[in-house]
């Protein structure tokens, strides 16, 4: 049986005539199911073509694409069937309400009229009555969006940038209800975003593209691993030249950076070790600590790789 | 079929309240509602001619008059481009690409959709018809219209109309799924329009499209080959032309 909710293979995709410069290359996505996929890139890097790529709105140039185990191109009307997706810029009839929007597309779905109320409490727009879509802000259009996403209780639930447009309170609430569609319902989410900040605490699963290439893929705790081997021992002494020179003598790689010894942290006891011995050589220890990369900056690394 | 008849209720409800469902209304009563105030403002000469035996010929030729040879290919012209503009303007073409149904099936949805809106503009043109003989007995207190509603006669020449419209819905059909921007289609088809009835009084104006509502209402006082069947050429020319729009639909390579 096959794992991956979503799965591509050697996706490539260009635009224009010439296709000289691919903007996506040999993308090989795995999302596990009842995963939260972090799909992480900065903008133009070939987030929003891969997702348009996995839904069929862009012709398959090269690669195949297989979600649920089906091929996406053979099965596509079923497949759709169990997925929800908001692609950029929230999709909405500006003369229509919220509810209307809704029943647009409850009647292709064929769900239940009780659905309606429920999605729309689910994004806190159950109290927008008659007005107009087109009289919204963009952060209510964006949950109408969402809302629409989940309008077929999906599977698997694909969201570009849903973020945008959202204040910080209502980025916090999005996170929770995709937190609690996955938990309660099992629902794979694959959630794209420029910024990690915005949903390390909500991802299992993350990928970062850069420049239409794959530059990681795997768990989040694969991501904090990276993070921790990151991590450096920092000291201010009174003489840094000569704790560099004591630390070298003991076969310590440190360096001075800003007038402070970094070295990498090995263990706890050597951490002692190495404040006995500077204190030891008479040498004053104003500060000992540890430095770290933060996941930001790991992510920045890896995009600037 | 199902999966159809949900999409066309859906597409049926996107045009709620947009400038398509008001261009039906407004567009189907305008020209009998000018005929109607011509009427009223003459009102001596309102009791003879309800008394008439040619009452409804002479509303439905006054009527027609304007709507065959302008009004009705603008309409048309207006309401392909419109239609399909609802997904363009909102941006949501993307999301309707997106649900479980095929593209041919959104591609009927569509066309059905208009096609249904022409066929309320004509029962609306036609209510408006009768109104502008009726009104008169309620306002001005004359006889109400002797001669009886020419139903079937009427249903028959609008029959004629309707299909002399199809290549104009097809090809405008064609050109607004193509383009995002307005102006594309509703320049193509004013530009056809115009050309058209240029060359109205040319001897091979049955091969273009536009000019039938126009050769509809002229008949044998045009200049065009009278063995040519307009209703004929139409039909080729929608299937083929319709059969395009499809193709180009289906084929292409961003859809949202």
């Amino acid at each position: 049986m096959n794992a991956y909710c979503l799965e591509t293979n050697n996706l490539s995709h260009s635009f224009g005539k010439s296709k000289s410069e691919p903007v996506l290359k040999n993308i090989d996505l795995q999302i596990p199911e009842a995963s939260i996929y972090g799909f992480l890139g900065p903008n133009g890097a070939g987030k929003t073509t891969t997702l348009k790529l996995v839904l069929g709105l862009l012709t398959l140039q090269q690669g195949s694409i297989a979600i649920f185990g089906k091929p996406f191109d053979k099965n596509r009307v079923d497949i759709l069937r169990r997925t929800g997706s908001l692609i950029e810029t929230p999709s909405v009839y500006t003369q229509l309400t919220a509810k209307e929007n809704l029943e647009v597309f409850r009647k292709i779905y064929g769900c239940s009229k009780q659905r309606i109320p429920e999605v729309l409490k689910l994004v806190g727009l159950d109290d927008t009555q008659s007005k107009k879509a087109g009289q919204f802000s963009l952060g209510m259009k964006q949950r109408l969006g969402i809302s629409i996403a989940l309008l077929n209780r999906p599977s698997l639930l694909i969201l570009d940038e849903p973020t945008n447009g959202l204040d910080p309170n209502g980025m916090i609430e999005m996170r929770e209800l995709l937190k609690k569609l996955n938990r309660e319902e099992g629902t794979t989410i694959l959630i794209s975003s420029h910024l990690l900040t915005e949903i390390e605490r909500l991802v299992t699963h993350t990928a970062i593209i850069q420049r239409g290439e794959i530059r990681f893929q795997g768990k989040l705790d694969e991501l904090i691993s990276r993070q921790a081997q990151s991590s450096r021992l920092v000291l201010e002494t009174g003489n840094p030249e000569a704790t560099l020179e004591l630390l070298k003598a003991s076969g310590i790689q440190a360096i001075i950076e800003k007038g402070k010894i970094t070295m990498p942290i090995i263990s706890r006891y050597h951490t002692a070790s190495v404040a006995r011995m500077v204190m030891n050589a008479g040498i004053d220890l104003f500060e000992l600590g540890s430095s770290r990369d933060d996941l930001e900056s790991i992510f920045m690394n890896l995009i600037n790789e | 079929m199902l999966s159809l008849v949900n999409s066309f209720k859906s597409e049926w409800l996107k045009k709620k309240r947009s400038p398509a469902s008001w261009l039906v209304l407004i567009g189907g009563l305008l020209v009998p509602v000018i005929v109607l105030f011509s009427r009223l403002t003459d009102f001596s000469t309102l009791g003879a001619s309800n008394a008439s035996d040619k009452l409804w010929e002479f509303i439905y030729t006054r009527c027609w008059q304007f709507m065959g040879i302008f009004l009705l290919p603008m309409g048309v012209i207006l309401a392909a481009s419109l239609i399909t503009q609802i997904e363009f303007r909102n941006n949501t073409w993307k999301q309707l690409h997106t649900t479980p149904q095929s593209l041919t099936t959104i591609f009927i949805a569509k066309f059905a959709v208009i096609v249904i809106m022409m066929l309320q503009f004509f029962i609306l043109f036609n209510i408006g018809i009768f109104l502008c003989g009726a009104l008169p007995t309620v306002f001005i207190g004359v006889h109400y219209p002797k001669e009886p509603f020419p139903w079937f006669s009427f249903m028959k020449g609008n029959g004629r109309f309707f299909i002399d419209c199809l290549p104009i819905i097809a090809l405008q059909y064609l050109v607004s799924l193509q383009w995002k921007n307005f102006l594309v289609p509703l320049g193509f088809g004013l530009g056809l329009d115009i050309a058209s009835m240029i060359a109205l009084s040319w001897k091979h104006g049955y091969l273009l499209p536009y000019n039938y509502c126009a050769l509809e209402f002229l008949g044998n006082r045009a200049r065009v080959n009278p063995n040519a069947s307009v209703q004929e050429w139409a039909l080729g020319y929608f299937v083929i032309m319709i059969s395009v729009a499809y193709i180009l639909y289906i084929s292409k390579k961003e859809k949202g």
